[in-house]
């Protein structure tokens, strides 16, 4: 369920809840629009974050007592901030170590570096 | 920046729910996103309309309550690996509590039965309805998620009914019958005829259908395992040998003329409403089960009993009757019986008939009839060897009539 302009869907599937994480850890708290504006900010465009994948995944972390939120009303509207939670807090380690280790094994096995990786 | 007004915010609301967002939290959230986009991404001028349409496009791919359906999907397996482990960690438990109630009944072992119960109901209400929530998430063919689930459904009724079997609940025969004849004559032809035409998965359900029809016919012809036509064949002969005995021994007594010889002897007194209390009760559960009149209850032979493993109407009318006919009211006439014989022969006399020992709960109509002949002969014969003691001394000793 992404746009990506650069890179295939199936390439980064599974990592929306990292990069969210991520964001929100360094933002400290955010709302769905800013999150999508960050990521395609901070990729320069090459990323860009759907909707339709954002919002379901927010409401899931949201139950799983991974984000907690924060209500702002702006006339009839209401805006939703999502901040991370301690559990949020340790899961975004969790999250980044895994992935990394799964880049350098990716690296490894598809010979994109020379050296062995130790995970 | 444009500004969006509060009826062109009433706008979107109402229009996401009208298509489909019927989550408040999603609703508002997606609210605030359009919101965003239409003030920062669009141009003032534009007509509102076309803009929140466009942008709206870019937040589905076939219409937007697929977003909804996404959300709740997430809400709903948050616990899919929580889920799969519970199945796991049910599953050997089940195993292992039913194998080991199993070993237990085997050898008589106490705490069988309950083993047993919680091995079933761990199987037929955690294993397998989690087994069907996770088929519905993960099978991708939509035949084989319904049929595969109906065969789990059939398997918790199933389990469910052997452990009211074992506890002789009412409508276990109903909950075992009823899974049986489903699984044999719905399932298994289902499951054939959904998966056969698939080559790559074709043998495989040859085989399986046939594994299942053979243990499906196996189970449909244990069900409803009545005592075979031996034991009931046996059963009709003891019967026929008590109640001719009965008639000899009642005719024997006749005989003796006790009622005006020895008019006030407590045992025979005693003796003599036990026996008519027995044969009320007979008479009673007679009628109940023939559904015939007293008259013809009376004269009817026990051996032609239709019904001779009917246990309902014997609990109902005999077990539970707290009349005159009833088993309450026949023990304690049995009891009565028995003060008088211990006082008269003694407390370890044979004519001392084991009441504690007495069981009507749970018993085929034909061995409830056999016990209470039983009981008849016993007290029968009893008074038999009584007054054929009496009568020799009362020849002896005529003026020792009244001393009975």
């Amino acid at each position: 369920m992404y746009i990506c302009v650069m890179y295939s869907s199936e390439l980064i599937k599974g990592t929306l809840k990292t990069i969210v994480l991520k964001l929100l850890k360094e933002e400290g708290k955010s709302y769905g629009y800013e999150i999508t504006q960050k990521v395609k900010e901070m990729t320069g465009g090459k990323i860009i974050l759907t909707e339709g994948a954002l919002y379901p995944t927010l409401h899931a972390m949201e139950k799983n007592g991974e984000v907690a939120t924060e209500l702002e009303y702006i006339g009839k509207r209401v805006r939703k901030y999502y901040k991370l939670t301690p559990q949020g807090e340790s899961l975004v380690v969790e999250k980044l170590n895994e992935f990394a280790a799964f880049l350098e094994t990716m690296q490894f096995l598809l010979d994109l570096k020379p050296s062995v990786p130790n995970a | 920046m444009r500004n969006l007004s509060e009826s062109q915010i009433e706008f979107i609301l109402t229009d996401l729910e009208q298509k489909g967002i019927t989550l408040e939290e999603l609703r508002t959230n997606l609210l605030d996103h359009i919101c965003c986009l239409l003030e920062n991404e669009m141009p003032e001028e534009g007509d509102f309309k076309e803009q929140y349409a466009e942008i709206l496009q870019r937040f589905y791919q076939k219409e937007l309550v697929e977003l909804q359906i996404e959300t709740e999907q997430l809400l709903t397996f948050k616990n899919f690996y929580a889920m799969k482990n519970t199945l796991k960690i049910t599953g050997i438990l089940s195993a292992l509590l039913s194998l080991m109630g199993a070993l237990m009944k085997s050898f008589h072992l106490p705490g069988a039965g309950i083993t047993l119960v919680l091995g079933g109901l761990l199987f037929s209400l955690v294993f397998l309805p989690l087994l069907i929530i996770l088929k519905f998430r993960d099978e991708a063919n939509p035949t084989d998620k319904w049929v595969l689930s109906l065969g789990f459904t059939i398997g918790i009724f199933a389990i469910l009914g052997i452990i009211f079997k074992l506890f002789s609940w009412p409508y276990a025969n109903i909950l075992m019958g009823g899974s049986t004849v489903a699984f044999v004559f719905g399932y298994v032809p289902l499951y054939f005829i959904s998966r056969v035409r698939r080559p790559e998965i074709r043998f495989n359900t040859t085989v399986n259908s046939v594994l299942m029809m053979a243990c499906g016919c196996m189970l449909f012809s244990l069900y409803n395992l009545n005592p075979n036509k031996g034991i009931i064949e046996n059963q009709k002969a003891s019967q026929e040998y008590l109640s001719e005995s009965i008639e000899s021994f009642q005719e024997a007594n006749t005989q003796y003329n006790w009622e005006s010889e020895i008019p006030n002897s407590p045992y025979l007194a005693s003796a003599a409403n036990a026996l008519r209390s027995i044969d009320n009760c007979k008479i009673n559960l007679v009628m109940a089960l023939e559904s015939i009149s007293e008259q013809e209850a009376r004269s009817f032979n026990l051996v032609n009993l239709s019904k001779p493993t009917e246990i309902n109407i014997v609990h109902k009318q005999f077990v539970l009757n707290t009349d005159s006919v009833g088993a309450q009211y026949l023990l304690q006439q049995l009891v009565a019986y028995n003060q008088h014989s211990s006082s008269l022969f003694g407390p370890n006399s044979e004519k001392i008939i084991p009441v504690d020992h007495l069981k009507f709960e749970g018993i085929h109509a034909a061995t409830v009839f056999q016990q209470l002949s039983q009981l008849q002969w016993h007290i029968l014969s009893s008074m038999n060897s009584y007054l054929m003691h009496a009568s020799a001394e009362m020849k002896n000793n005529p003026e020792q009539k009244d001393a009975h």
